[in-house]
């Protein structure tokens, strides 16, 4: 039997979803889950190593919609021709608003799944209490979007909780550009979620940048759900936040679906940095890949949890995940967590994890050819987030390679 | 003119070389020979400035230099060379890109303008094309996946896009077949000049036939305890070291 994504099957709605007209209700319930489970902590196995106590600590208070006091012309856009949309805080301030939910907040269907089973359900009950706009993109034709997410600084910290929704139609081709980043002085800080379901046949190509300054927390939760031979790749370069931590959980639900996830953190400073994969096989002959490449400096602490679950009817799953990690001072740290949850007996599952500092060896050949020692370093660490991101357009791919090359150069503290 | 004194090196406390006395002047060619694990790969690294070897006695000098505390690539900016005897991998560089960039690391150093793009393209093209480096292997990552033969090949590449004053070329002539032994040695005997100097290690008495040293060494327990002509790797092509180690 085909399993449908739920977004299909009217019956299925859940929960406090069941009415999406009845706004106030939703809301009220999400607030409810929340008061009663709390902002995770590390007491739960997923939080293990990511403490929220400090954001919690902060009091933000839900964000307001800000001016903004710069051009959006002058942001860093990837793409010319693309559509283009800025928030500020969570709030629409430039674009078209028709891609937007502001208008109609209350007639899109929300994905409450994750608030039974995904990152245990806090931040995304979080989310839908306080969200008020974010892009709804229901695309019926190919399109490539950018989003720039823009947090605008508070005197009194403020929580931004901007919205995503995604639906991609059978067969269509997107790219969608997300970049975060900061402006202003003092603290706002973001939970975003996105929900995102690519049909039959599409390709979704999903590109996030989390530039964020180094002040604020950023907490992202990604649910995705990929139906038949359909594919999802996401691409993304953590740079920004004081502490952040981005979630996964990519369902794929029909046969011949992908998902993959490939990206970089680059940690330095006191930064701590987490990246939280959960890939449900749920449907056979679906792949399924992560690449995590982490760069950590000075006090730096770097999380990456990656779990392949496959379901019993998953037979010839293909799920790889590879983790390599360079060490830059030996006071950052590394925690590394893959886990393999398979019930189906006929899968190919592999996952690896490295983590050491730059290889003398090369250093010392590159150095022997007249190469100063920080470009050998630099040459060296650039080759190792290397191929990340080629499979991406070729702009893209050298905005994303640039802003690598950047943090190299002037990033690391 | 490579000026050796009294070198002793240890690596994690170990000694390796144990006092070693050597002159190579300028437009020489001297050849090391020696049996595994004597200490001539520690000698051509400790040359090359590699910083896991702590030099503990002797001195180093090239061109009245001294070398003994230089970095790596300040050693190769005032003309030292070494073709590794296992040269390295290095994924996601790519070897056009890596000549480049040190072509002009080391004329940087050397107060001298970077090569333009153009010239440099002309230069490597026409020296690989000598060196039967093919363009699809300069378009790769740095040896990787290259076979044995042909990182031997890239080293000497790498060498005559430098134009060092002193080269040490550890083991080159292993892993190549016979025609490759031919096109290397030629491209090192291209290079041969009265400002360069080379340092040959080698196991082979083949290599000699063909890059012809001016003077043979013996390296046996981090010490040099035989110099000779040319013929004495003849010689110890035919006896061994049993004899020349027990005499010393
Ligand atoms: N890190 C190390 N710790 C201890 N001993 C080492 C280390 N590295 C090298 N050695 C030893 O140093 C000695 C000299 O090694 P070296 O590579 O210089 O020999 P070689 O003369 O080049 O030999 P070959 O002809 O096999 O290339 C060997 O006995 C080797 O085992
Ligand atoms: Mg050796």
């Amino acid at each position: 039997m085909m399993t449908l994504p739920t977004r299909y099957r009217p019956e299925s709605a859940h929960g406090f979803l069941q009415n999406p007209t009845d706004g106030a209700q939703w809301r009220s319930e999400a607030l409810a889950q929340l008061k009663a489970r709390g902002i995770p902590s590390p007491k739960l196995e997923r939080w293990r190593y990511t403490n929220l106590a400090g954001f919690e600590k902060a009091n933000a208070v839900p964000a307001q919609k800000p001016e903004l006091s710069f051009n959006p012309i002058t942001l860093p856009w990837m793409v010319q021709n693309s559509r283009k949309l800025v928030f500020a805080n969570g709030y629409l301030v430039f674009g078209d608003a028709r891609l937007t939910l502001g208008g109609h907040l209350l007639e899109v269907p929300y994905d409450a799944d994750p608030m039974e089973k995904f990152n245990d359900g806090m931040l995304w009950a979080l989310n839908t209490a306080f969200m008020q706009d974010g892009p709804y993109l229901n695309l019926h034709e190919d399109a490539t979007i950018e989003i720039i997410h823009v947090g605008l600084g508070h005197d009194h910290p403020q929580l931004a909780s901007p919205r995503t929704v995604i639906e991609i139609a059978a067969g269509l081709n997107a790219t969608i550009i997300e970049q975060y980043i900061a402006d202003g002085a003092g603290v706002v800080h973001t939970n975003a979620a996105l929900e995102i379901e690519v049909a039959a046949n599409a390709n979704l190509k999903h590109i996030r940048i989390q530039d964020e300054g180094y002040t604020r927390t950023i907490l992202s939760s990604t649910h995705a759900r990929i139906a038949r031979g359909a594919t999802y790749e996401h691409s993304f370069l953590n740079i920004g936040g004081a502490l952040s931590r981005q979630e996964f959980w990519m369902e794929l639900l029909e046969e011949g679906a992908h998902a993959a996830v490939k990206g970089a953190q680059l940690v330095t400073g006191r930064q701590h940095m987490d990246t939280t994969v959960l890939i449900e096989h749920a449907a056979a002959n679906c792949t399924s890949n992560q690449t995590i490449r982490n760069v950590l400096a000075g006090d730096a602490v770097g999380v990456f949890q990656g779990k392949i679950h496959v379901h019993k009817i998953a037979q010839k799953t293909d799920g790889y995940q590879l983790c390599n990690t360079v060490m830059l001072s030996d006071r950052a740290s590394m925690n590394t967590k893959p886990e393999l949850e398979i019930y189906a007996d006929d899968v190919k599952c592999s996952h690896g994890n490295t983590v050491g500092a730059l290889d003398d060896a090369p250093l010392f050949y590159l150095r022997s050819r007249g190469i100063p020692e920080a470009e050998a370093r630099r040459m060296m660490l650039t080759a190792f987030i290397g191929d990340l991101f080629d499979a991406l357009d070729d702009n893209i791919k050298d905005a994303l390679n640039k802003r690598v090359a950047q943090w190299l150069d002037h990033g690391i503290v | 003119m490579l000026e050796i004194k009294n070198l002793h090196a240890a690596i994690d406390g170990k000694d390796i070389l144990k006092g070693i006395d050597l002159v190579v002047p300028k437009g020489q060619v001297h050849a090391i020979m020696g049996p595994n694990g004597s200490g001539k790969s520690t000698l051509s690294y400790v040359l090359a400035g590699r910083e896991e070897y702590e030099i503990t006695d002797g001195t180093i000098t090239l061109n009245d230099k001294d070398f003994t505390a230089m970095a790596p690539e300040e050693r190769a900016a005032a003309g030292m060379f070494l073709a590794f005897q296992y040269p390295i991998e290095i994924p996601g560089v790519q070897t056009t890109t890596f000549l480049k960039t040190s072509v002009n690391a080391i004329r940087k150093q050397n107060g001298q303008p970077e090569m333009d793009a153009l010239t440099f393209l002309k230069t490597l093209k026409a020296k690989a094309e000598k060196l039967g480096v093919s363009d699809e292997m300069l378009k790769r990552p740095l040896n990787v996946g290259f076979s044995g033969g042909e990182k031997k090949r890239m080293e000497i590449l790498q060498m005559a896009m430098l134009e060092p004053s002193f080269a040490v070329l550890d083991e080159t002539d292993s892993g190549l077949d016979i025609d490759a032994l031919k096109i290397v040695s030629e491209g090192v005997n291209a290079l041969r000049g009265p400002d360069r100097s080379f340092l040959v290690i080698t196991h082979y008495q083949r290599l000699l036939d063909y890059i012809v040293p001016d003077v043979v060494h013996v390296l046996a327990g981090g010490r040099i305890i035989k110099t000779g002509g040319p013929e004495l790797a003849k010689e110890l092509e035919s006896t061994g070291y049993a004899d020349v180690i027990e005499a010393a």
